[in-house]
């Protein structure tokens, strides 16, 4: 942990409000970042996020200075992420989204080839792809290959059983390389799926 | 795709869709974690949502009922209703005995031009009165915010926020209310005056101050300033000299210039004519009514005249003052960029043939009773004039005894109160002149 960091949480502990804007300066961009990724909404993501940084003003008494502030930081943005994403799909949108209007979701819940290849054709075929993944397992795809934790520490950070994780994180590789595999589309890359590369 | 191309991918998306250096949370968070009751002052200046008018201090008092032991809440509630029992009283003691009962101290001075405002008989019923106690007992109770705004023209606007269970519900309640009383200084004084000292605790945020003031309030400090934020609405309330909802308002007509009754000047319709929110529900220069329609409005001078106008080589000079909701704060604010409102005048001499009264182009002006169009008219005599105005498809007239100086009667003429004392008029990209009293 840093010297600012330790200087924004002594301050935290001494009930000072200004205690979290060291805090939010240095992790604001990146914890969005990950809320960003996971949710594939921006307003979601800042909200999960400034929530998050309220949620360490009122327990800061539950972290443990002896360890460091981000995994306990991220693991609340990670969680509260997924959850916020979970709560949007049972939402339909209003709004005319990747996949089509909110009339053609209601009628048509499983997109098919041809709504696939629209969507695929006019997003960034990674992020695209990722769009088509569930919450969940968005998330343990970011936390593994973008914050590149270990399946194990996926699993403390979303807390789930680590034998969970790795079943969302085989099908969302599974989804992803199929997704990524469709004729035509430009980020295509036949075959190949992502695999795991040693842990460390 | 590779584990390693994924994850160049996923960095490549991140940086994309969440620049370096965004979002800037800090300032959403820093108002979320302020405990209750603190005074947070504005980063900067501000501009009221309402009428985009700008904001020299906002003070806050936050209510988060989630964080609040029951014992807290049960005082909250009971310290609540005694205001709201207590401060009912005073208001209804304070309406009956008019204006002048208006306490000197607290921060209120009664102007002078308050205490000339010819005798009006007024019997009205605010509604001020009771629901803002009422929607202060919900903030306290189910959590939300009180905000309070003070302009640069003196006036305070409330605003409430009530945080319910799947709503949030903003409340724009007062605007101006008893402008004249509160504007009352020939010179105004820092904002500060307002706020009772026990609300600056700490000596208080500086309209001026560039970066965040944080002034923490002690707990002691918590239902004193639910206290001022009362006070603060309920005095200029019980003062009376501007009402918050005229409801059978009946209005006694001062002394004025002789107007020959030939002349069907224009009087106040029945029921009042009341714009819309957010504009004050009378005009706050006292002896004056709105006439018009919620498209286009003006403010008449009770007694129908306009005495006492300054004699110029051309004719009697008069500023005419037009508002209209179609003509924004933001156009205003800029007439050299956004060009200036395409406002026309035509005047009629009732009395016979004349020549057309002159006027000069409109700009605007912005003061407690909003942002409005400013026209400089010249009648070339005095007289009976019917004068109408047109803006974007609307047209207002209205029939005015015009007179110089020797038409001016011992009795407070309307001309001269409506001085608007304390404007703030823009020409063009001149700098902003605050206009003496009476000009």
């Amino acid at each position: 942990m840093s010297a600012d960091e330790g200087e924004a949480i002594a301050r935290l502990r001494r009930g000072d409000v200004d205690g979290p804007a060291a805090l939010v300066a240095r992790y604001q961009t990146e914890a969005t970042r990950v809320a960003q990724l996971i949710t594939r909404d921006r307003a979601l993501a800042e909200d999960v996020v400034q929530s998050a940084f309220v949620r360490v003003y009122e327990r800061i008494e539950q972290f443990d200075a002896a360890r460091p502030f981000a995994p306990w930081f991220f693991r609340m943005v990670s969680r509260d992420a997924v959850k916020a994403a979970q709560r949007a799909s049972r939402q339909v949108p209003l709004s005319v989204g990747p996949a089509g209007s909110a009339l053609e979701q209601v009628r048509d819940e499983a997109p098919g080839p041809e709504l696939l290849l629209a969507t695929l054709e006019q997003f960034d075929s990674v992020a695209a792809a990722l769009a088509q993944l569930s919450p969940a397992e968005r998330a343990v795809i970011v936390l593994r290959y973008y914050v590149g934790l270990t399946d194990r520490e996926v699993a403390l950070r979303l807390g789930s059983p680590p034998g969970t994780v790795r079943w969302w994180l085989h099908r969302a590789r599974r989804r992803l390389s199929r997704l990524l595999r469709q004729p035509d589309h430009p980020g295509a890359d036949a075959g190949a799926q992502p695999h795991e590369e040693s842990e460390g | 795709m590779k584990a390693r191309q994924l994850s160049r991918e996923l960095r490549r998306i991140a940086r994309r869709e969440v620049p370096t250096g965004e979002p800037d949370l800090w300032p959403a968070i820093r108002r979320q974690v302020a405990p209750r009751g603190d005074v947070v002052a504005p980063s900067g200046r501000q501009r009221a949502r309402s009428t985009g008018a700008e904001v020299e201090s906002v003070y806050v008092w936050r209510a988060d009922e989630r964080r609040r032991p029951f014992s807290a809440r049960l005082r909250a509630r009971v310290a609540v209703l005694v205001l709201v029992v207590v401060g009912g009283l005073l208001t209804a003691l304070l309406s009956s005995h008019g204006g002048s009962a208006l306490p000197v101290g607290a921060g209120v001075t009664p102007s002078p031009m308050a205490a000339a405002t010819p005798a009006t008989s007024a019997s009205w019923t605010s509604t001020g009165a009771l629901t803002i106690p009422i929607v202060l007992l919900a903030v306290a109770g189910v959590g939300g915010e009180v905000r309070a705004q003070i302009m640069p023209s003196r006036d305070l606007l409330l605003t409430f926020a009530v945080n319910g269970p799947a709503s949030e519900l903003e409340w724009h309640v007062v605007s101006g209310l008893c402008a004249t009383a509160l504007r009352g200084t020939a010179t105004p004084a820092p904002s500060q005056d307002l706020v009772p000292p026990f609300l600056a605790v700490g000596g208080g945020p500086s309209p001026s101050d560039g970066p965040s003031t944080h002034v923490p309030a002690a707990k002691t400090h918590q239902p004193l300033t639910l206290v001022a934020v009362y006070l603060q609405e309920s005095l200029p309330v019980a003062c009376a000299t501007v009402p918050a909802v005229p409801m059978n308002l009946t209005l006694t007509f001062p002394p004025a210039a002789e107007v020959p009754s030939s002349c069907p000047i224009t009087r106040p319709s029945s029921p009042p004519f009341v714009p819309p929110i957010p504009y004050p529900s009378t005009p706050n220069y006292g002896a004056q009514f709105w006439y018009g329609s919620p498209a286009l409005w003006t403010a008449q001078p009770l007694g129908g005249a306009w005495d006492g106008l300054p004699h110029r080589a051309d004719g009697y000079f008069q500023k005419v003052f037009w508002w209209t909701p179609d003509y924004p704060a933001e156009l205003a604010r800029d007439p050299a960029h956004y060009g200036f409102p395409p406002f026309t005048v035509t005047g009629r001499w009732l009395d016979g043939d004349a020549p057309p009264l002159a006027a000069d182009r409109a700009t605007n002006a912005t003061d407690g009773n909003g942002t409005s169009i400013l026209v400089g008219v010249t009648f070339p005599t005095a007289g009976c004039w019917q004068v109408t105005g047109t803006y974007e498809g609307h047209s207002l007239s209205f029939v005015i005894w015009v007179g110089g100086e020797e038409s001016r009667v011992a009795a407070p003429s309307p001309a001269r109160a409506s001085g608007r004392p304390g404007i703030t008029v823009v020409r063009g990209t001149e700098r902003p002149v605050r206009e003496s009293r009476g000009s």
